[in-house]
């Protein structure tokens, strides 16, 4: 194994003449690198990695290549549950990681936000925080990022809730915001971010410039999360928030100013449809085009929110209509969107934990994935 | 079907591939088929359960609690630790009960009655990697922790999660 | 209304009344969530049939583990989480596990830690962290990577870093106490007086006595007797008795007699005959050699040997008389087995670690097979023995 190259290596570089053949000795410390700017419809897919959580992974994919080879470009780590952000201005990809002095037997824990360089995914530094990071399923609001990417938000569950602001340029912790009763974070407006409370309303924090706690304001209860809970997951776009809820209605969230402003929720089922319920480990997902998918199960019920669905129901959000339903080849259990314009790709993670990938919006199966993951169950667009 | 299920037949499928089996480069002379994790089923008959099954010994709580069944685990989310050394209330050896986690409500067939059921984490040691179950009746999001089984419940001490147990707190409100 | 039927109907009422006060066990009692009783403890020393399987865990190699099972019931009984390239020793004596791992302070990078760590057979929980120096060699499950000497004093870890020495833990302090250099020898076999020997890589063992604080007294080497070049020894040997016996790759035992003062190098006999060479049965297996309580000595085997094969998948165990150079019995293997251990006790079990990642325990009696346990780690590569005839 690994003796037997580092001999080889050794007897290579010893000075040991060989007979001029065919081939020519190769210099030693080659590596690959990619190019500054990605493709647009690459993907980034987050490998929880349930059976073996201290090595989690964030993989970068071209989910159009046709084999393994050409699917996997790289990777970086993503210790105990890592989550994602990037810098598109700074070619930085963050990683936000937890540590255990003794490893997969804990210690003494150690969170830090892991800055990699965006094309050779390199190391470049860690950002130590507070070791208070939730740890738990993965979801795409446990981080946020102020829409300038100067500020990087952090979600902490010890179980006292609150969140880690950290200033990206001169890459130091900054402080900590509490947000008892609430939960996750969502960027609003430029300084701003709002989390979600269980009493059904929402918590919006003000930072300053500096990125300390300028003030703190809660929203009338606009959700039941006894009766019909939002699910803890956003299908992101700019100026928008939307959030499915458990029985089916949809919640939709405007972030452009520093205070939101929640629209009224609407169902996206019609009453004889009621049986159809949106569900999985991430329901929900916008395109770059806007456009709304819906991770759909027929006969939910209590207890059914994180099945899955056999559907992917495409929703216009300007006339809040539902455009088309996609009829999934493999049960899904979560989705992801990545692409631009006519290159825009649905990124189903199926009931096997493959990932199928769909063109969209109108659902042409294109494969599943050779690149095999774990558990992804979160993926990302790179851009 | 059970999202569960067919989850963990993929792993099983891929950790064998990927790991010395690929190694070995396809010398499975006259090997059995690639194992399958103990996803046991209440009504699995044919071979033997990948996992010894186990019983209570108490009539009154009924079931075998390996398997993803059993009636305490109905909102359960994680290894069993009957699987992995423990029992349906008890820690493996050398870990340690989570003091704060999630709580849910199951019925027990035995009696009719609906019990409160403390699903504490056993920490300190790595993932077990036997009997992964999830059922999530009760479940609420993760912003409202006490309800939510998605949350590593682990993270109260300073330690890594191993398995899941079910604890009787008692009688559920009428 | 009859006087039979008011009786009846006192009769009923007093028999209703008594159930309504008879105290009935209506529901399951309040169970602990802290305390002693929320954690399972083993009894010690362990029965017989236990034994501990090593996870090396090739997807994930900072995140193995060693699980404890029971093979006369397929029961798992706890694991011990560990880091990468472990290694496994166990004191009887002092009823304790000394786990060898190397860890990184972040994860897969970071600054490199190398550790004992002693746990108790009662409870697996961690008892102590030994620092060792960052140097203990990293081989893929290898069990004379680590050595307990015979007197339970010292454990002793070998070190390869591009130099080769050895590491002394005194077990009664659980510190370390001395570093040996030991350029050109590898590994750790221990004698039966306190001391170890080596395999060198000029052909020849070193043999080191230790003085009573772990320190070295005095080094002697053999003669060249291993020809690395042609037909080495394999490392995966097996003490049965006061002898160690090696296999070479293409198929020959080399006995290593340890009960006098120095280690005496026996003579060689084959493992096949003539027209079993031809079909070129050789040694295989991850760790192929095992040895049972009467002194017998298994050794798994493949046909089609070839340059290469030494650590190939083996189709059958072949037990010996080693006394005799004879070998008595042979038992089919029903999965290719990678490694094997024996479990001793009224009968010895054979236990087999197979290619599809289950343990096969076979009685050795009528070499049948008597279970398979399976989902004992992505990985498993190495089945260790640790219970005790009671």
């Amino acid at each position: 194994m690994k003796r037997g190259i580092c001999w080889f290596l050794l007897v290579l570089t010893s000075g040991i003449a060989f007979a001029d053949g065919p081939l020519k000795p190769e210099p030693l410390n080659q590596h690959t690198s990619l190019p500054d700017t990605w493709p647009d419809h690459w993907l980034l897919v987050h490998d929880l990695t349930w059976f073996k959580f201290l090595e989690g992974r964030m993989l970068v994919v071209d989910p159009l290549a046709a084999d393994v080879a050409g699917q996997f470009k790289g990777s970086m780590s993503s210790s105990l549950n890592g989550a994602y952000e990037r810098s598109l201005k700074r070619n930085e990809h963050y990683i936000a990681e937890t540590f255990w002095s003794r490893g997969n037997r804990g210690g003494e824990r150690t969170d830090t936000v892991t800055i990699y360089d965006r094309a050779t995914l390199k190391y470049l530094d860690e950002i130590i925080i507070p070791p208070k990071r939730l740890s738990g399923m993965p979801k795409n609001i446990s981080t946020a990022i102020t829409p300038d990417e100067r500020f990087l938000l952090i979600y902490n569950f010890t179980p006292s809730q609150s969140v880690s602001v950290v200033d990206l340029e001169s890459r130091r912790f900054v402080g900590e915001a509490d947000i008892g009763g609430c939960g996750f974070v969502i960027a609003t407006g430029q300084r701003s971010f709002f989390s979600l409370c269980s009493n059904g309303t929402v918590r919006v924090v003000h930072l300053d410039d500096t990125g300390r706690v300028q003030g703190t304001q809660t929203s009338p209860q606009f959700f039941d999360a006894d009766e019909d809970p939002l699910f803890e997951t956003a299908a992101l776009s700019p100026g928008k928030a939307v959030f499915p809820t458990f029985q089916g209605r949809i919640v939709e969230i405007d972030t452009r100013r520093e205070m939101p402003r929640i629209m009224k929720p609407w169902w996206l089922t019609t009453s004889q449809e009621r049986g159809w319920r949106p569900g999985g480990a991430r329901p929900a997902v916008a395109d770059a085009s806007g456009l709304l998918y819906v991770l759909m199960q027929p006969d939910g019920a209590e207890g059914t929110h994180k099945n899955g669905g056999s559907e992917v129901w495409v929703v216009d959000q300007k006339t809040s209509k539902r455009l088309s339903r996609i009829v999934l080849k493999n049960w899904g259990i979560a989705l992801g969107a990545t692409g631009k314009g006519e290159n825009r790709l649905l990124v189903v993670t199926n009931g096997d934990l493959g990932l199928d990938i769909y063109r969209i919006p109108e659902g042409a199966f294109v494969q599943t994935l050779a690149v095999a993951a774990e558990a992804p169950l979160l993926t990302l667009p790179v851009n | 079907m059970n999202v569960m299920e067919k989850v963990t037949r993929r792993i099983a499928r891929q950790s064998s591939r990927r790991g010395f089996l690929g190694k070995l480069g396809g010398l499975l002379v006259g090997a059995a088929a690639i194992p399958l994790l103990p996803v046991a089923r209440a009504s699995s008959a044919g071979p033997a359960s990948r996992v010894p099954a186990q019983s209570t010994g108490n009539p009154m709580d009924p079931g075998d609690p390996t398997t993803c069944e059993y009636w305490r685990y109905c909102g359960i989310d994680g290894y069993i630790c009957s699987c992995c050394g423990g029992s349906q209330n008890q820690c493996p050896p050398g870990t340690e009960m989570s003091p704060m986690t999630w709580v849910g409500t199951c019925r027990n067939p035995a009696d009719g009655k609906n019990y409160v059921i403390s699903y504490n984490d056993c920490c300190g040691k790595s993932g077990c990697g036997r009997c992964l179950c999830n059922r999530n009746e009760d479940d609420k999001p993760v912003y409202r922790p006490p309800a939510n089984n998605d949350i590593n419940w682990c993270m109260a001490g300073s330690n890594v999660y191993n398995c899941s147990t079910a604890v009787i707190l008692g009688l559920a409100e009428a | 209304m009859s006087s039979q039927y008011r009786a009846v109907r006192w009769l009923l009422a007093a028999c209703s009344l008594m159930l309504l006060t008879v105290p009935v066990r209506a529901e399951l009692p309040a169970e602990p969530t802290t305390g002693p009783e929320t954690v399972v403890r083993l009894p010690t020393p362990y029965p017989q049939s236990w034994a501990m399987v090593h996870n090396f865990s090739f997807v994930a190699l900072i995140d193995s583990s060693f699980g404890l099972v029971d093979t006369s019931t397929g029961h798992f009984k706890g694991i011990i989480s560990a880091g990468q390239f472990a290694t496994l020793q166990w004191s009887q004596k002092r009823q304790k596990f000394y786990v060898g791992e190397t860890i990184h302070s972040r994860g897969n990078r970071g600054t490199r830690e190398d550790l004992i760590a002693v746990y108790d057979f009662e409870n697996l929980k961690l008892v102590k962290d030994i620092v060792i120096p960052t140097k203990r060699a990293n081989s893929v499950v290898l069990k004379a990577s680590t050595a307990i000497t015979a007197d339970d004093r010292f454990l002793i870890v070998y070190n390869f870093d591009g130099s080769m020495s050895l590491t002394v833990i005194d077990l009664d302090t659980e510190s370390v106490v001395d570093e040996i250099p030991t350029a050109g020898c590898a590994l750790a076999y221990p004698d039966t007086r306190g001391g170890i020997f080596q395999l060198c890589g000029d052909g020849k063992l070193a043999h080191l006595q230790l003085d009573s604080r772990g320190g070295l007294k005095k080094r002697t080497t053999s003669e060249m007797f291993n020809d690395i070049d042609t037909d080495p020894l394999s490392e995966k040997a097996s003490l049965i008795g006061q002898t160690w016996y090696f296999t070479t790759y293409l198929g020959e035992v080399q006995p290593i007699d340890v009960s006098g003062k120095t280690p005496a190098i026996k003579r060689r006999w084959w493992l096949t005959d003539e027209a079993e060479r031809k079909d070129n049965w050789r040694p295989a297996g991850w760790h192929g050699t095992a040895g049972d309580a009467s002194g017998a000595l298994y050794v798994a085997m493949t046909p089609n040997g070839y340059n290469g094969s030494h650590k190939d998948p083996a189709l059958e165990v072949w037990v010996y008389d080693p006394s005799k150079a004879r070998r008595i019995k042979t038992i089919k293997l029903e999965t290719p087995g990678l490694s094997i251990g024996v479990a001793n006790g009224n009968q010895a079990d054979l236990l087999v670690l197979n290619v599809a990642g289950g343990l096969d325990v076979y009685d050795t009696r009528n070499g049948k097979l008597s279970r398979t346990l399976y989902d004992i780690g992505s990985a498993p590569m190495q089945v260790h023995a640790v219970g005790t005839a009671q």
